[in-house]
């Protein structure tokens, strides 16, 4: 530690958010934040991003639901919430109290879907930004669907910038041929930023019983195992894009941060990591602050995508 | 508020084959928990002392509370080892540290105006009944403990289970111990009326244990099992399937469970 009176600058804005970091949590592994205050401050952390919700309630998918893997997981949770409504009524007022930014993030079975949830979610106020989920493996209709053609990914980002003003973040899936076209197409639609990864679609079978151990067949698969498909797919959207990224797949400490954003992430997210150690967040933010000193950086926005070299 | 916090094993011993009793030393959980609860505890290694971990296995792992000991401060866990996780606990000796999370979900009820119980169990279900028992015990309440496994060599805290009192009723698979035959068909023959049923086991042995109970009349609470991620009911993946009118929802074994009402719960 050379300077340690240097007290770097970790704010970021993303799309408009002003951020106090960049340690932000994925979407479905945070529930609503309540959950975690126990653990944790969470108005410490950049912002929060709550569980997808739906126009409609939505019962999730048969159980079994999760599967562990080697150093991760597959889920096939079904975007089980309880509808928009009740997420307005129930939890806005406590996301109104925090001091944490608060994105939610928004599925759909139709582009009028998407839309009128984030209509709803802005009319209620107390968020500062929407997430639109276009890649969720785990749904038959809508979700993934939308995120696997540029044409469709371009279509829900255009409905959704037309039916807010808040800064919309698209969350891009994995699972299609290149990741940086679907990027661009939703930053022409007036993408405010952008989200990757979310999960990769697998599956596991019982060779017991002889079938899928899931009772969605399949899942997404997240965690530490995730995480090099993860950096790479950040370093080519950071090459095919001028909206921020934020980078999330595996992330369990500030040293794996610290890959996302020097692959070309502005913020990053913590998901699996949560379930174990609800801590991961806040010892990511110290982390990436201790590395800044030893580094003589003074202020984060220096360091993202400061890999690419080539 | 629930606890997170790395604590201390003092004792980490085998009771009967591939069957283990830990004790962990924390006076929070242990002065908070109820009969039913459970820890979620991480088997995950610090990599040099620092902050990364070798995640893998990768998630907490659901545990019981067996039992406690209030004033020493100190909870204890009875479990089998199966797989990975249960394996790499199984190694861990006197003074390891284990992250570990607790007490969490729903115990069982336990009604001031109950005079007669009914506990029934199955295999390491057996686990969590020895503290619901003990606690049953100290309001009073008689208990009818009907106890099953495969064998003999499976039957677990026989002697503790009677010498605190309470009538035991035994069946075993092979018959090596006890009635042979299964637990529910000893339950079906002998239930008599009490006030209420506990029980914990196989969804299969639990779904029986429910048409026999609520048969005769019996409320009857049962103890859910389903993989777990977050522990805290964040991420929904613990879900079980509880009437809704015509219709079900799922609710979550961590957080609405793991204990749940007998006649609401759908064991499919
Ligand atoms: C609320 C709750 C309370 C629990 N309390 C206890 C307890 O007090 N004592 C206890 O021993 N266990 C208890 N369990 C089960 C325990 O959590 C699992 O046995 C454990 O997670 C298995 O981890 P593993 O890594 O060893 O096995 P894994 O590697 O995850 O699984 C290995 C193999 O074992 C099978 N398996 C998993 N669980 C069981 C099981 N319970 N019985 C038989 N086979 C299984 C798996 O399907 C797999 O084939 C509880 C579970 C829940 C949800
Ligand atoms: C249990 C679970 C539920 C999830 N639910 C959602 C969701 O509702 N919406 C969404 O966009 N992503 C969801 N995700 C994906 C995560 O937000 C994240 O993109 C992914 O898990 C990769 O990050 P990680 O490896 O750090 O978990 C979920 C992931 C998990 C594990
Ligand atoms: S394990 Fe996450 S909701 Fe129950």
């Amino acid at each position: 530690m050379k300077n340690e009176k240097l007290k770097p600058c970790l704010k970021v804005n993303i799309g408009g958010i002003g951020m106090n970091n960049p340690v932000m949590t994925a979407s479905g592994t945070f529930g609503f934040g309540i959950e975690y205050s126990q653990f944790i401050d969470i108005n410490q952390l950049g912002a929060i991003v709550v569980k997808g919700v739906t126009l409609k309630p939505k019962e999730g998918n048969p159980t079994p639901r999760i599967v562990e893997t080697p150093a991760g997981m597959l889920n096939s949770i079904g975007l089980q919430n309880p509808g928009v409504d009740y997420v307005i009524n129930n939890y806005v007022p406590y996301f109104k109290k925090l001091k944490t930014k608060v994105i939610v993030n928004i599925s759909g079975d139709s582009t009028l879907d998407y839309a009128l949830v984030a209509k709803k979610l802005t009319d209620a106020g107390g968020i500062s930004g929407i997430e639109v989920n276009i890649s969720c493996p785990n749904v038959k209709r809508g979700g993934m669907a939308f995120g696997a053609s540029a044409k469709s990914a371009f279509e829900v980002t255009e409905a959704v910038k037309d039916a807010t003003d808040l800064p919309v973040i698209v969350k891009l899936s994995p699972n299609v041929t290149d990741i940086a076209e679907i990027a661009k197409a939703v930053e022409a639609a007036g993408a405010d930023a952008v989200s990757l990864i979310n999960t990769l679609t697998g599956m596991a079978i019982d060779i017991n019983a002889k079938k899928p151990v899931l009772g969605n067949v399949v899942g997404g698969l997240s965690g530490p195992t995730v995480k090099p498909v993860a950096v790479y797919a950040v370093w080519r959207v950071y090459k095919a894009v001028d909206i921020p990224i934020i980078g999330m797949g595996g992330i369990s400490s500030a040293e794996d941060a610290l890959e996302f954003i020097l692959a070309g992430a502005r913020a990053v997210a913590i998901g699996t990591a949560n379930f174990v150690n609800p801590k991961t967040a806040i010892e990511v933010i110290e982390g990436i602050e201790r590395y800044l000193k030893s580094h003589e950086i003074s202020d984060i926005n220096e360091l993202v995508g400061k890999a690419h070299v080539f | 508020m629930t606890i997170l916090e790395d604590l201390k094993i003092l004792k980490n011993e085998e009771v009967a084959k591939n069957y283990m009793m830990m004790e962990i030393k924390s006076e929070n959980i242990a002065r908070k928990a109820v009969p039913g609860q459970f820890v979620h505890i991480s088997l995950n290694e610090k990599v040099n002392g620092n902050k990364n971990i070798t995640n893998d296995p990768l998630l907490r792992r659901p545990f019981s509370i067996h039992d406690v000991d209030v004033e020493r401060g100190i909870v204890k866990i009875l479990y089998k080892v199966v797989g990975k996780g249960t394996f790499l606990l199984s190694r861990k000796r006197a003074n390891d540290v284990l992250s570990i999370m607790g007490p969490l979900g729903n115990g069982f009820a336990i009604k001031k105006d109950i005079a007669k119980a009914a506990i029934v169990a199955g295999g390491i279900g057996v686990a969590p009944m020895y503290f619901l028992l003990k606690a049953l015990l100290k309001n009073g309440v008689e208990v009818d403990f009907y106890l099953g496994a495969l064998s003999k060599s499976e039957l677990l805290l026989l002697d503790e289970i009677s010498s605190l009192g309470a009538n035991l009723h035994i069946a075993t698979d092979d018959g090596s111990m006890g009635k042979k035959g299964r637990v529910i068909d000893l339950l079906y023959k002998n239930l008599k009326t009490v006030d209420v049923t506990y029980t914990c086991g196989s969804k299969l042995m639990m779904r029986e244990v429910v048409k026999i109970a609520l048969a005769k009349g019996i409320p009857v609470q049962v103890s859910m099992e389903e993989k777990m991620a977050c522990g805290i009911g964040a991420c929904l993946s613990c879900v079980c399937k509880v009437k809704n009118n015509e219709h079900f929802e799922y609710k979550r074994v961590c957080a609405e469970g793991p204990v749940f009402d007998g006649k609401s719960v759908m064991m499919v």
